[in-house]
């Protein structure tokens, strides 16, 4: 205990933050970018840009299922696994995968085929990217590691980034009192006012999403009930919530699947009116077939599916789940919900995307606090402060940069490359090692400022880059109505105007402490 | 929209309360008297809005309410800052 009780929270709150800081501004910014997933994927695909603006399928779900099973049936007979994703209206067209018949060392890999809605069959040129996905999965698997451990990391930083979030709010007395208050050009005190100002304004966000970031790793954290009740088998307990997630292992005997049309009957009598998300058929050409039909939750507070397992040769229904949620599972699923913000619409999705930015924000500025603090207090640079230092300006400054550079490679790199999608994450994570490097070794004094400078020209540029790529400059792209291709660049242009405006608020300070330097001398 | 409005009124209610503010944008004297009705109506349209926003809108709308808190402080607090500078000129 540092004394009393305040103080202890102080210290609690500065040591608990500065550990896990640098990796918690990954998951935000990930995590932020997240909200946008589907719109970062449809960005990052130019062949799917002519659907901009279509959001109603011309052709009706069942219609665009029965086609789906017919091109699959063509292309993809042997295969073991069908997926067919229907569109929505963040999505604007149909997705038909088949898995590639596996060999004996490996399980056989994913193959998709991207058709129009609006011209139901053209098929839409497809450019391997992750888009969005990257991001979402960077969010929670921290993409180099392993999942376990990446998890295990996760879960940790959110735990401490709630006990900081609670100390805060104690160490934090006049709460109230100082919610308006924010004096510019007083140095710590305008960090410590930026701080509680990102923390306060956007308090329930932060404590909701940390909350529910939890609960979605909660059975990594405290699996205990589960494994009690299920002698700990985690399968059988996952398989007791949600029946639907039986494996049915095929037979090895042949037999046509139900007419595409039956079974389409089956599930519209089961439910009338469901707008179906996703169809998944299982060993299609096998007596063990089955079809599993996921119905969309909309703006529901819950995340899980709706799902109907059928027996693809007769029709029968094998299983059903999360139809009807029961207390708990209620509470999980709103909780997943409220995290993953699935359920909101544009005007809320924007929202969530602003708490984001004010979570990266506090944790930015009370970063940048305690390095400011303890550089102003100590005579001497120690091996903490110049770490500290380092890693202040390659993550606030290296992020932006390498998530510019991920948009770079996406429009740069040629179309037929081999690993096409990798080398686009890879961009991601050279830029933010080089930035890293540089910062602690060759720019020193003048990182800030050069990695703004940078970042300002970078983002600038890169509408400039994307209109001559794409051949769709933003002035066209806002006549022809296709919004997520202007908001993205006047999104990448507000990002170069901040950059541009902190690199020449930065050259301003460096040219003072020159000429105090100097006159000193 | 409606509810955005009361929750920008409720907000203001609860800046104008603060001494400090009261001073930049009035030229009539701060009394204790004032900030605490300022403060009860402030605390009287929140609660209000957000009783009709959960009855008319359910959780969705209240997660809604609660989002469009963040900006507003946010821009409210720019705006008091503009309002500072502007009157130390």
């Amino acid at each position: 205990m540092k004394g009393n009780m305040t103080r202890s929270m102080a210290w609690l709150h500065t040591w608990v933050g500065l550990l896990t800081v640098w990796l918690l501004i990954l998951i935000f910014l990930a995590g932020t970018i997240s909200f946008f997933r589907d719109e970062v994927t449809l960005w990052t695909q130019p062949g799917f840009h002519q659907e901009l603006g279509n959001t109603r399928p011309v052709m009706s779900q069942s219609a665009q299922i029965e086609q789906a099973v017919d091109y699959l049936k063509n292309n993809a007979p042997e295969s073991s696994s069908w997926w067919i994703t229907l569109s929505s209206p963040r999505e604007p067209f149909t997705e038909v995968s088949y898995r590639t018949p596996s060999s004996q060392e490996q399980r056989g890999q994913f193959t998709s085929a991207y058709f129009s809605i609006a011209q139901p069959d053209t098929q839409l040129p497809h450019v391997d990217s992750k888009g969005g996905h990257f991001f979402y999965r960077l969010h929670f698997d921290l993409h180099y590691l392993n999942i376990g451990i990446a998890r295990w990391l996760v879960c940790f930083a959110s735990l401490f980034m709630l006990i900081a979030l609670i100390s805060g709010i104690i160490i934090h007395k006049r709460i109230f009192k100082d919610m308006f208050t924010w004096r510019s050009g007083k140095g710590l005190r305008t960090w410590l006012d930026s701080h509680n100002l990102a923390s306060v304004a956007a308090l329930p966000f932060h404590l909701m999403i940390t909350y529910t970031g939890l609960v979605t790793l909660i059975f990594m954290l405290f699996p205990y009930p589960a494994l009690t009740q299920f002698d700990g088998n985690f399968g059988a307990f996952f398989n007791a919530q949600n029946p639907t997630r039986m494996v049915i292992k095929p037979t090895g005997q042949q037999q046509p699947m139900l007419d595409t049309q039956l079974w389409l009957d089956q599930i519209y009598t089961n439910w009338p009116n469901a707008s179906l998300a996703r169809v998944i058929i299982e060993n299609p050409r096998d007596q063990s077939a089955t079809i599993k039909v996921y119905a969309g939750t909309q703006n529901k507070l819950q995340d899980e599916q709706p799902t109907l397992l059928l027996n693809a040769v007769t029709g029968d229904i094998i299983a059903r789940a999360n139809e009807a949620l029961s207390p708990s599972e209620t509470f999980y699923d709103s909780m997943i919900a409220l995290h993953s913000g699935r359920l909101a619409n544009t005007q809320l999705r924007w929202l969530y995307f602003i708490g984001g930015i004010l979570g990266l924000a506090m944790l930015i500025s009370g970063s940048l606090l305690w390095e400011k603090r303890v550089a102003t207090s100590s005579k001497t640079e120690s091996f903490g402060l110049k770490l500290v230092k380092t890693l202040n300006v390659g993550t606030i400054m290296g992020l932006p940069l390498a998530t510019c550079a991920f948009f770079y490679a996406n429009r740069l790199l040629p179309h037929t490359i081999a690993m096409r999608a990798d080398k686009e994450i890879n961009a991601f994570f050279i830029t933010w090692l080089v930035c890293l490097i540089c910062s602690g070794l060759a720019l020193k004094h003048q990182a800030w400022f050069k990695l703004a400078l940078v970042n300002a020209f970078a983002w600038a540029l890169l509408p400039i880059i994307s209109a001559i790529q794409t051949g769709l400059p933003t002035h066209l792209a806002i006549i022809e109505g296709k919004t997520i291709l202007w908001a993205f660049d006047i999104a990448f242009l507000v990002i170069a105007m901040i950059s541009g405006f902190i690199a020449t608020k930065l050259y301003r300070n460096l040219n003072t402490v020159r000429a105090y330097k100097e006159a000193t001398l | 929209m409606t509810y955005i409005v009361f929750l920008g009124m409720s907000l203001a209610c609860f800046a104008a309360s603060k001494p400090i503010i009261w001073k930049v944008f009035f030229s009539i004297p701060f009394s204790e008297t004032r900030s605490r009705l300022l403060l009860i109506s402030a605390w009287i349209i929140l609660l209000l809005t957000m009783y009709v926003v959960a009855d008319q809108t359910g959780s969705y709308g209240i997660l809604t309410l609660i989002g469009y808190s963040s900006p507003m402080l946010v821009v409210y607090i720019c705006l008091i800052n503009m309002a500072k500078t502007l009157k130390g000129r």
